[in-house]
């Protein structure tokens, strides 16, 4: 009898929870939820994107937006793991390319290209953007943010050395060399996470070899490879950069997403950083007196003799997609909007100086807008290696431009080991 | 009723409580152990990307293609590598701080927390902590160097591919002596008193007690971390990942990463089963060797 009883409690403690579960599940029914995952962890972003949260579930009182802020480099695996386990969220981040691309040919990603003929939705964004997530003609996703790679220098030290802005590699060399004898380290990196460093190899190799050379490359054009003589010359530069001195000690192990390389910047070890619009924010959050009195930026130098349109930039687009699973799909079409109109896109200029591809913004300070003048008389738009391509080619790509820095490989090595990948991945 | 069937029933009882008792145990194992080994040999005969569902049988195509990865063989390289200084420099270091600690001095109390306090940091913050230690520019290594004297020493430790693996290295034994030093301190203890005041009648102090008593009696404990040192490098993962990501250019790759690389980063989750099934047979190989070879000595 005892015994019976006692199997009886255990049995009453396992199932007590699965029956709760259940009664809670059946009263939230009447309100649908939706998962948000983004990537905006610095306050400045994370409270727009929150505001615009609220705002959604303010005008859509029947719908419940769990919003997750992510970590830059985890947010990738966990997105992965949270796609193969049929549990994906139903809202989420990207940057376009061939890593959301990987997940469009999966069958995960909703297409919301009929939503976005609905009521000239499509018309409030820059196309160019709205472009860098469309796949086979299909809209996967809308862009929130538009990002571009600049120098950016601390002007403190650039008035002290009587330094002006460099307009050519030839003059940005000479910087680099008045800053290193005046005891400074010209350009901070952290280059632990890979990408950081792959910045200044695209666009050192979209200056030289210019915008079709690695389009073409990767069209496997006849003619045109990966063993393009630019990407050899890119490389080579950047182990010139090395060679002098001009990164810190140790770039492979400086972790930029903890702060590493801004703190080099902050603490003014460092004079320039070659880093993403996305750095702006960080330091308007981070270190505020820098960001009033100090911060300055100007775009990527030409390369004297080269064949690259000199107002290229390299940059990306931040994107938010649907998933193909989503149970609450007119929510989350509907969050989307929320999440890049032009409300939006005025609070991530004003909070943050981060610019969205939405018509309409405001700009207010000189940053925002001589931004903006750069990424819009850009002819193109070379969106980031790694995220444009296939995962495990960007991936190589990462790899052996680390190791360019590293010094443990040669320029026609790494040329080689891309083009031996992608011939690999692409059959031909 | 006679007693042979008294004693059946008996028997029947004690079977059916134990199978009751390890049920629940079993059950768990089964789910996360065997059925997910399993599940990784299955897993690493497919082309998939681990993302959807679309999946397509190829065979031991992964296993051809693995076999001649210079990469695989590199990180199998660094595990090995792994395994020897774990067990080369963990186990004596935890057995002589397990040493020190039963002797007579005064304050072991306090030196055994202090000694412990590696264990009960989480991996994450260990690592994190050490690469603070380890950063370049505002580290406290470089630091102490150049206050010391020796400035040109200083270097990058985690960025540089000549230095990132004794980096990591040193904060992985840093990190799990402790375990060993409890262990062996266990191990001491179950040394009867009885056997050193016999030994000194004789004449056998010092040094000549420590070989002839402590270190046979111990070799259970020995034997029991080596096996537990030698699977755990093996399989290593944690500190490498948060540290240096296997990175600069694979210096810190071990198995375990290059896995979660594969799988994870480059959506081939094909090809990191087959990596995960690597694994396992190397693993297994190794562990059931040097059961085998040192089975004798066990008592």
């Amino acid at each position: 009898m005892k015994k019976l009883l006692g199997v009886a409690l255990i049995a009453a403690c396992i199932l007590a929870p699965v029956m709760g579960g259940g009664k809670t599940e059946s009263k939230s029914a009447e309100k649908q939820k939706i998962s948000l995952w983004h990537i905006s962890v610095d306050k400045a972003m994370g409270s727009v994107v929150a505001e615009c949260v609220d705002r959604f579930m303010k005008d859509n009182p029947g719908v419940e937006v769990e919003n997750v802020a992510n970590e830059n480099d985890p947010y990738k695996t966990k997105l992965k793991v949270a796609m193969g386990s049929g549990n994906p969220p139903d809202v989420f981040h990207s940057w376009g390319g061939g890593w959301l691309e990987a997940f469009v040919k999966e069958g995960m990603v909703g297409d919301i290209t009929a939503d976005l003929d609905k009521d000239g939705w499509r018309n409030i964004y820059f196309p160019a953007y709205l472009d860098m997530i469309k796949f086979n003609g299909k809209n996967y996703g809308v862009p929130s943010l538009m990002s571009s790679v600049l120098v950016f220098y601390n002007k403190d030290i650039y008035n002290k050395l009587g330094l002006k802005i460099p307009t050519t590699w030839s003059e940005f060399i000479n910087n680099v060399q008045t800053i290193k004898k005046a005891g400074y380290i010209p350009i901070a990196l952290g280059n632990k996470s890979k990408w950081p460093g792959a910045l200044t190899f695209i666009y050192l190799s979209l200056r030289i070899g210019g915008y079709e050379v690695f389009q073409n490359a990767y069209q496997r054009v006849p003619g045109y490879t990966f063993e393009d003589p630019s990407f050899i010359k890119a490389g080579k530069i950047i182990q010139e950069l090395v060679d002098m001195g001009a990164y810190p000690e140790g770039v492979n192990g400086i972790n930029y997403d903890t702060g590493g390389s801004r703190m080099l910047i902050y603490t003014e070890k460092a004079s320039m950083i070659i880093q993403t619009s996305g750095f702006v924010a960080s330091v308007k959050t981070e270190a505020p007196d820098f960001y009033q009195k100090k911060l300055g930026f100007f775009p990527f130098p030409m390369v004297e003799g080269s064949k690259g349109d000199p107002t290229d930039i390299v940059g990306g687009v931040n994107a938010y997609s649907i998933s193909s699973k989503t149970k609450n799909r007119d929510a989350a079409v509907k969050l989307l909007r929320y999440i890049s109109d032009k409300t939006y896109g005025q609070m991530m200029a004003d909070r943050a100086d981060r610019l969205a591809p939405v018509h309409g913004v405001q700009l207010t300070t000189p940053i925002q807008k001589e931004m903006f003048k750069i990424a819009s008389t850009a002819k193109h738009v070379q969106i980031y290696y790694d995220q444009f391509l296939p995962p495990e080619l960007g991936e190589l790509h990462k790899d052996t431009t680390q190791a360019l820095f590293g010094k443990s490989m040669t320029p026609e090595e790494a040329a080689k080991k891309m083009e031996a990948k992608a011939k690999e991945i692409f059959g031909k | 009723m006679n007693t042979s069937s008294m004693k059946r029933v008996n028997k029947l009882n004690i079977a059916g409580t134990v199978f009751l008792f390890i049920f629940p145990a079993a059950l768990v194992y089964c789910l996360f152990n065997v059925f997910g080994v399993a599940m990784t040999f299955y897993y690493s005969t497919l082309k998939w990307t681990g993302i959807g569902t679309s999946m397509q049988y190829i065979g031991l195509l992964n296993f051809l293609k693995l076999v001649k990865d210079p990469m695989l063989w590199h990180s199998l390289k660094n595990n090995l590598i792994l395994v020897i200084v774990s067990i080369s420099v963990q186990l004596p270091l935890g057995l002589m701080l397990a040493l020190l600690l039963t002797s007579k001095i005064k304050g072991t109390k306090f030196l055994r927390t202090i000694y412990f306090m590696p264990m009960l940091l989480s991996t994450v913050a260990t690592g994190i902590l050490w690469s603070l230690f380890y950063d370049p520019n505002f580290g406290l290594l470089n630091f102490f160097l150049e206050h010391i004297g020796l400035a040109s020493l200083k270097s990058g430790w985690l960025g540089s591919e000549k230095t990132a693996m004794t980096a990591v290295l040193i904060t992985i034994c840093w990190q799990y002596t402790p375990m060993y030093m409890i262990l062996m301190k266990a191990g001491l203890t179950n040394i009867p008193e009885e056997l050193y005041e016999s030994a000194r009648i004789d004449g056998a102090t010092g040094n000549k007690a420590f070989w002839h008593i402590t270190l046979p009696l111990l070799s259970d404990t020995i034997k029991i971390s080596a096996v537990l040192s030698l699977v755990g490098s093996l399989k290593y993962f944690d500190l490498t990942y948060v540290m240096t990501g296997g990175g600069p250019n694979g210096a810190t790759e071990l198995m375990a990463t290059y896995m979660y690389k594969k799988g994870f980063v480059e959506f081939n989750m094909g090809y990191g089963s087959a990596i995960a099934a690597f694994m396992f047979l190397v693993a297994l190989t190794i562990t059931s060797t040097v059961q085998y070879i040192t089975r004798r000595r066990s008592f």
